[in-house]
C-alpha cells in the first residue's frame, strides 16, 4: 500500500471527503468492473458498486492497515454484490448485451467492424459467464478479469488457496462448456 | 515423467504463473511441444483467457462518480464535535455580539461625532495605507508563479534538447531547485511523511523545523493562534524531485510553488579547461624539475609545482561540489497547518472578518479623537497665554480708567 493511500486513509478517518475522492478515485473503476461481471447487469451494478463504496466510506474507521486496502474495498464489493444477488433470490434476470455495457472508447470508433466483431465475442463470453455458478464465477473474474494472483484472491475471498485453485479450474472447464454450448465454432478458429 | 492427466492438473497454474516450480515449469513446457492434444487444450484455454480479460475493459457510468459523491455528502459518518455541528451558530452569534458592540460603541460616541469629523477622515486615509501595507507584505497565493513554473518545464527541456545537439560531448549542468508553500490540516502527519518519502527516495534533510507560529504567521491567521508551521529543506536525487513534488503537494493546498534552475554548463567547463591547462603546466614542471640540478632551481619549481597542485585540488573540489548540487536538486517545503477550510464557509467568514475590521476601525477612531483633543489642547497653549495675558491688560487699563467714575463724574 502506497505511503499516498496510507495517508488519505488516515484523513478519511477524520472525516475528510475530500481526501475519500482521491483515494477511491482510483479504484473505483475496478470495483464497478467487479461487480459488473459478477452480476451481469449494469444497472444492478452500478448501485451496488455505490453502496459498496458508501460502506467503504462509513466503515473506513474499522479499517486495520495491516491488510492491503483494496483487498478489503474489494472485498466488500463482493459481499455487496453477494448480498443483493441473495436479496434478488432465483428471478434471475438472463441477461444483458453487452452493447449496453461498453461504450466504446476512442480508437475503436475507427474501425466499426472490427468493433462489432470484437463486441459479438464479448457478448458471448459474458452470457457463458453468467451461466456458471456464482461461487467459480467470482474467482473466474478475479483471476481472468482482474488480473489478482491467488493469494490475492484468497485474501479477499476469505478462502485458503488450495480453494481459489480448485474452483479457478472448475470455473474455466464450466466456462469453456457454456462457450460452446452457444457457439460451437468459437475454438475451431485458433490451433 | 508427467503423464498427459499431471499436466492437465497443472495446466491452470502453469497459465496462471502460479506456486509451480521452475522445474516443473520445464517439464510442462516440453510436454507441450510434443504433445498434440495437451497443447491444443492449453491454446483454448488460454483464449478464453485473452477474451475474458477484455471484459475488464468498461467505462463507469457516466454520472457514477457524481452520484457517489453527491451520496457521500448526504450521509452522516459520524458525529462531528459540538463545535462543528453548530459552528454556523457561533459565527452568527459572534457577529451580532460584534454588531451590538458597533453600535453602542457608535451611539457611546455620537456627542463628539462633530468634533471628530475632521480627524477621522485623515485618520482614514492614512489607516488604509497602512492596511495595504500590512497586507502587501503577507505572502499572498501567486498563480503566476505557478503558471510560471508550468511553462518552464517545457522551456528548459527545449533549450536543453538544443544545447545538446550543439554540444554533444558536454553534459549540460543544471542545479534545480523547487520551493512549495502548502497549507495543510494535520501538519504532523505530513512533516512525517514528507520525511519518510524523502528517505524512501535516497534524499536526505538539510534542515527541518516545525513550531508554533510567529507573529508574522499570525497577522494572516488571527483566530487560530494555535496553528504551527513547519519548514523542511530536503535534498533528493534529481530524477526523484518531480516524483517527490508530486507526493507533496497532495499533502496540502499549495499557495506558493517555484522552479529555480541555474545553469552551470560553461562555468564548469571553464574550470575544467583550467585543471586541464594546470594539469599540462604540471607535466612540464616536472619535466624541468628532472633536467635541473641547480638546489635553488629545484626549490623554486618545487614551491611552483605545489601551488600548481593545490590550484589544482581546489578547482577539483569545486567541481565535484557543482556535481553534488546537479546531482541531488533542493527543495524547500513550508508548511502552515490550518483549520479544515471545508467546514467553514468563505462566506461566514467575511461576516467575520468585516466585523472584526469594523470593530479595529472604530477602537481606533475613537484613540484617535482622544489623542487630537489632547494634541489641540496643547497646540493651543501659546495662544491660551497670549489671550489670557490681553485679558489681563485690558482687566488692568479698565480698571485705572474706571469709566463707571468717569460717567458718573459727566453726570
Amino acid at each position: 500500500m502506497s505511503d499516498i493511500d496510507v495517508y488519505l486513509i488516515k484523513k478519511c478517518i477524520d472525516g475528510d471527503l475530500k481526501s475519500f475522492e482521491k483515494l477511491i478515485s482510483k479504484y473505483e473503476k475496478n470495483a464497478f468492473a467487479i461487480a459488473l461481471r459478477y452480476l451481469g447487469d449494469y444497472d444492478d451494478a452500478s448501485d451496488v458498486t455505490q453502496d459498496a463504496l458508501i460502506k467503504v466510506y462509513k466503515n473506513i474507521s474499522k479499517f486495520r492497515f495491516e491488510s492491503s486496502f483494496t483487498t478489503w474495498l474489494y472485498r466488500i464489493v463482493i459481499n455487496t454484490s453477494k448480498d443483493f444477488l441473495k436479496k434478488r433470490g432465483n428471478q434471475k434476470i438472463i441477461s444483458i448485451e453487452d452493447s449496453m455495457i461498453d461504450i466504446p472508447s476512442e480508437n475503436k470508433k475507427d474501425n466499426p467492424e472490427e468493433h462489432a466483431e470484437e463486441k459479438e465475442v464479448k457478448n458471448k463470453v459474458n452470457e457463458a459467464l453468467q451461466n456458471i455458478n456464482e461461487e467459480n464465477r467470482v474467482v473466474v473474474v478475479l483471476k481472468d478479469i482482474q488480473g489478482f494472483t491467488y493469494d490475492e484472491i484468497s485474501d479477499i475471498l476469505q478462502i485458503p488457496i488450495g480453494t481459489v485453485r480448485s474452483r479457478i479450474s472448475r470455473g474455466r472447464a464450466m466456462l469453456k462448456k457454456e462457450i460452446l454450448k452457444q457457439n460451437p465454432d468459437y475454438l475451431s478458429l485458433i490451433g | 515423467m508427467m503423464k498427459c492427466e499431471d499436466i492437465r492438473k497443472n495446466l491452470d497454474l502453469f497459465i496462471d504463473s502460479e506456486i509451480l516450480s521452475d522445474e516443473e515449469r520445464k517439464e510442462i513446457n516440453a510436454h507441450l511441444d510434443q504433445c498434440e492434444d495437451c497443447k491444443r487444450e492449453y491454446e483454448e484455454m488460454k483464449k478464453i483467457k485473452e477474451d475474458l480479460k477484455a471484459l475488464g475493459d468498461v467505462e463507469l457510468p457516466k454520472d457514477f462518480h457524481d452520484n457517489l459523491m453527491k451520496e457521500l455528502k448526504g450521509t452522516n459518518k459520524k458525529p462531528q464535535p459540538f463545535m462543528q455541528r453548530h459552528y454556523k451558530w457561533f459565527v452568527g452569534a459572534a457577529a451580532v455580539m460584534l454588531l451590538g458592540v458597533m453600535t453602542t460603541a457608535g451611539m457611546l460616541f455620537l456627542p463628539f461625532g462633530f468634533k471628530a469629523e475632521a480627524p477621522m477622515a485623515m485618520y482614514e486615509k492614512g489607516m488604509d495605507s497602512n492596511y495595504l501595507d500590512s497586507r502587501g507584505a503577507v505572502p499572498t497565493e501567486s498563480l503566476d508563479y505557478e503558471m510560471a513554473t508550468d511553462e518552464a518545464y517545457p522551456e528548459m527541456e527545449f533549450t536543453m534538447s538544443e544545447a545538446v545537439a550543439e554540444e554533444a560531448f558536454e553534459e549540460r549542468k543544471i542545479i534545480k531547485s523547487i520551493h512549495i508553500e502548502l497549507d495543510t490540516q494535520d501538519i504532523e502527519m505530513a512533516f512525517n511523511s514528507i520525511h519518510a518519502q524523502v528517505n524512501a527516495v535516497g534524499g536526505y534533510v538539510e534542515y527541518s523545523n516545525i513550531g508554533n507560529a510567529g507573529y508574522y504567521y499570525y497577522e494572516e491567521t488571527k483566530s487560530q493562534e494555535e496553528m504551527r508551521y513547519a519548514s523542511i529543506n530536503v535534498r533528493v536525487p534529481s530524477d526523484q524531485l518531480e516524483d517527490l513534488v508530486t507526493f507533496v503537494e497532495t499533502l496540502g493546498e499549495f499557495r506558493t510553488k517555484s522552479l529555480n534552475t541555474t545553469d552551470q554548463t560553461d562555468y564548469y567547463y571553464d574550470i575544467d579547461n583550467q585543471i586541464e591547462n594546470l594539469k599540462v603546466r604540471e607535466q612540464r614542471l616536472r619535466e624541468i624539475m628532472d633536467k635541473a640540478e641547480d638546489i635553488s632551481d629545484i626549490l623554486e619549481i618545487e614551491r611552483e609545482l605545489s601551488r600548481v597542485r593545490n590550484e589544482i585540488d581546489g578547482l577539483t573540489r569545486n567541481l565535484k561540489n557543482i556535481d553534488k548540487r546537479v546531482d541531488y536538486s533542493s527543495l524547500t517545503i513550508q508548511l502552515r497547518e490550518v483549520l479544515d477550510s471545508s467546514k467553514i464557509n468563505p462566506e461566514d467568514r467575511n461576516i467575520f472578518t468585516e466585523a472584526k475590521e469594523g470593530i479595529i476601525k472604530n477602537i481606533n477612531r475613537v484613540l484617535n479623537f482622544l489623542q487630537n483633543s489632547v494634541i489641540f489642547v496643547f497646540s493651543y497653549i501659546p495662544i491660551f497665554i497670549l489671550a489670557g495675558l490681553g485679558l489681563a491688560v485690558l482687566y488692568w487699563i479698565i480698571k485705572k480708567i474706571n469709566p463707571m467714575r468717569w460717567i458718573k463724574k459727566n453726570k
